[in-house]
């Protein structure tokens, strides 16, 4: 299937500062992909591009399978980090205003608003105006802005941030929900436990380059070690004897009387069933299970990595 | 054109429906309505205080005369006081009279500085000038009859040339008949009304801009739509706000001058009124001639050309709203905070100030150099050329004028959005000028 976004080798300068050296990203349809990267790495100045709010110095970005224009915009919702609304308008008006400008027709505005009011409970304060809501139902009110003209593209910069958990999770929902129904979405976020629960694929952008892409899983298992948790009932020194010459212990964890959890790396030699079969008979095996690194992890090590890389040198924010 | 159309719709509601515009829109001109009233009204209630001017007359030739004893007009009475001038000044001091009018022994060989009038309390201007025209008139009849000569006589042989100015055009079928006077008051108006307008409908835009730039909806926008096509909703959505606004103010104060007439008049007595709006302007020695001055002044502004000055008075504002909102809202686009704003402010506000304040030039001389320049000049000729147009114009003269302006509006105007467009994206930064400048070479699509 084709990608439903593709970026290539995407330049974008302000002045002496590089903010984009030469970005190549997909977004496969229909998924849900997350951008990663510490804060003035280039995520939101690639998000610009995306939304043609901004143009590249060079490269090309293609949607749908076509080199995009200015009318594909009618088909991309975006909240961006640093969001508002206009705080005199009536919440109705503000959401019709802006579905309207995404080049929906008044009905077809009316009637998608209609359900949005229904589905988040809005009727006691459509009318009311903006400044008149607590900051909880602004937040409703943006996400709601931004998905009114059912939007092919979902482009949502730090979508959690500021939100009560209980937003949040009606937001989360919300974007599962939309994926199910041909949604393709682009979240960037500082949240790596959202990016595990969330992300299908990810992009991580560090000093302005794509340094990181591919499916969460693939990424998780490209950076295993070959590590395993394993928690069982026994002895912790008959244990050791039945590992022998199979495996080093990299840490142990007493969780009770004769209960312990222990992370082992296997030697070359060894193998995972093999092992398995020796230790069965010796100790209860509770659980066992292969440690694949979480992405906070893998995000740390790059950013660390990214600091003594030379490739990152010759500019400042 | 369809987004940009909803972008003009937005701010064109958002404004109209706000209470502040329908109070501003209906009290502007009832205030002014008003203010009108209230000057008439005090003009015709007003009670003349009375005056007593001591005589202290050396010539002896006013202190019999029937016009000076008699007077009555204003509430003057010209009482006698001591000869002596230092005696006369102390009974001022003692406040037996508001004023001494001393006449000099040979009043007919004087010359006219020598007639001096002491005062403790500074006297009104309209008694000053009746009292003047009062002892001339007295110092005239006496030497009419000294040379045996009828007032009537004497009238029809005295003379008084004003003379009339009439610009000849290098086109042989163009006249103009109007006065100076009236261009001068026509000049005056046009000038203003520019620079208000484009003052406060160009701050409207600067505070549109900051809004959106501060409430953080601007990102959205421009998802949406190109950030040049914000710019131009939001510039030609306020300026119909202002023609609402304008056409409004223009029908509804007529009205309400007209109300406002008639029910100041109606309360008085028209005598009354008649004998005050005599005293504001004229007196009794020439009668008539500063009445006649203040005819042709109002014959020659309603014999103004409106149909020429309007529509030009009309395109300079309309272009001037243009260029000046450009840089309004490039400037918006640059304020992260309020405090900044008078920091960039003031490069665009300054032209403006500099235009009214350079639009005397055109009006002292209006054929001068520096006028030509000024009204070619973009930043300036929005408002020097209105002043202009009220004297006499060559067509080429603003064929070139509205040339440079439109020129300047599209580079302006590019300029502008180049700048806007960057500006509106830079959150909780300090922007300089010199960022500001290499942001016109930014390549932003």
């Amino acid at each position: 299937m084709t990608p439903l976004f593709k970026a290539e080798q995407i330049v974008k300068r302000f002045g002496k500062h590089i903010a984009l050296d030469n970005v190549s990203i997909e977004v496969p349809t229909q998924r849900i992909f997350g951008l990663l990267g510490p804060n003035g790495a280039g995520k939101t100045t690639l998000i610009r591009i995306m939304n043609r709010i901004i143009a590249p110095d060079s490269g090309t970005c293609y949607f749908n399978g076509k080199v995009m224009t200015d009318a594909d915009t009618d088909r991309i919702g975006y909240m961006p980090e640093e969001r508002g609304l206009y705080k005199k308008m009536s919440v109705s008006e503000h959401v019709l205003y802006l579905a309207q400008l995404k080049g929906m027709t008044q009905s077809d505005a009316r009637k998608s608003w209609a359900e949005w009011v229904e589905k988040f409970n809005m009727q006691a304060w459509k009318n009311k105006k903006v400044e008149d809501l607590s900051k909880g139902m602004q937040q409703k009110v943006q996400f709601v802005c931004t998905v009114i003209h059912k939007p092919l593209f979902l482009i949502l910069d730090e979508p959690f941030s500021g939100f009560d958990p209980v937003n949040a999770d009606l937001v989360k929902n919300e974007i599962l929900e939309l994926k199910k129904n041909g949604t393709t979405i682009v979240l960037s976020t500082h949240s790596m436990a959202s990016v595990e629960e969330l992300c299908d694929d990810i992009a991580m952008i560090h000093k302005g380059q794509c340094v990181l892409n591919g499916s969460v899983q693939q990424i998780r298992k490209q950076f295993k070690t070959g590590e395993y948790e394993i928690v069982f009932a026994g002895n912790m020194v008959t244990f050791t004897t039945a590992l022998w010459a199979g495996g080093k212990i990299i840490s142990q964890t007493n969780l009770g009387t004769d209960l312990w959890k222990v992370r082992l790396v296997l030697n070359p030699q060894a193998n995972i069933n093999g092992l398995l079969h020796e230790l069965i008979q010796k100790v209860e095996i509770k659980s066992l299970h292969e440690y694949l690194p979480g992405m906070h992890e893998i995000f740390v090590s790059h950013v660390k990595e990214g600091e003594k890389s030379p490739v990152s040198e010759g500019y400042t924010e | 054109m369809k987004k940009v159309l909803l972008i003009i719709k937005r701010e064109y509601m958002t404004r109209v429906r706000k209470r502040s515009f329908l109070v501003m829109t209906l009290l502007g001109p009832m205030l002014a309505a008003l203010l009108y009233g209230l000057f008439i009204w005090i003009a015709v209630s007003e009670e003349t205080p009375s005056v007593r001017i001591g005589l202290c007359d050396q010539s002896e030739l006013f202190i019999g005369d029937e016009i000076i004893s008699q007077n009555t007009h204003l509430n003057i009475s010209y009482p006698q006081a001591p000869k002596i001038v230092d005696d006369a000044k102390d009974s001022l001091r003692a406040g037996k009279y508001d004023a001494i009018l001393f006449i000099p022994r040979d009043p007919i060989n004087s010359f006219s500085k020598s007639f001096v009038l002491f005062y403790v309390d500074r006297l009104p201007v309209s008694t000053i000038k009746y009292t003047e025209e009062l002892t001339s008139r007295i110092l005239e009849d006496y030497k009419l009859k000294m040379n045996n000569m009828s007032r009537p006589e004497f009238e029809m042989v005295r003379t008084r040339i004003t003379l009339e100015q009439t610009k000849v055009f290098t086109d042989p079928k163009k006249e103009d008949q109007r006065t100076n006077d009236a261009a001068f008051v026509i000049a005056f108006i046009n000038g203003f009304l520019v620079y208000i307008l484009i003052l406060v409908y160009g701050t409207q835009v600067l505070r549109g801009v900051m809004e959106e730039k501060q409430s953080r909806i601007v990102e959205v926008i421009i998802s949406s739509v190109k950030p040049i096509q914000l710019m131009a909703g939001k510039i030609l959505g306020i300026a119909a706000v202002g023609l609402t606004q304008f056409t409004i103010w223009i029908v509804f104060s007529g009205i309400c001058f007209m109300v406002i007439s008639q029910i100041v008049m109606g309360f008085s007595d028209p005598a009354q009124i008649r004998e005050q709006l005599e005293t504001m302007g004229q007196f009794t020695a020439n009668e008539g001639i500063a009445d006649k001055a203040n005819l042709e002044l109002m014959a020659g502004i309603l014999g103004t050309n409106l149909w020429v000055v309007l529509p030009v008075v009309f395109f300079f504002f309309v272009g001037g709203y243009l260029l000046y909102s450009s840089l309004f809202a490039a400037v918006g686009a640059l304020v992260d905070t309020d405090s900044d704003t008078q920091q960039f402010m003031l490069p665009v506000t300054l032209p403006l100030i500099f235009s009214i304040a350079l639009a005397q030039v055109a009006l002292k001389n209006p054929d001068g150099n520096l006028a030509l320049f000024l009204s070619i000049f973009p930043l300036t000729s929005p408002i020097v050329f209105p002043v202009k147009a009220a004297f006499e114009f060559e067509v080429s003269h603003l064929l070139i004028s509205m040339g440079v302006l439109l020129l300047s509006i599209v580079l302006v105007a590019w300029m502008a959005g180049k700048i806007y467009r960057t500006g509106i994206l830079m959150y909780g930064k300090r922007i300089t000028w010199s960022e500001v400048f290499r942001w016109l070479f930014y390549r932003n699509g």
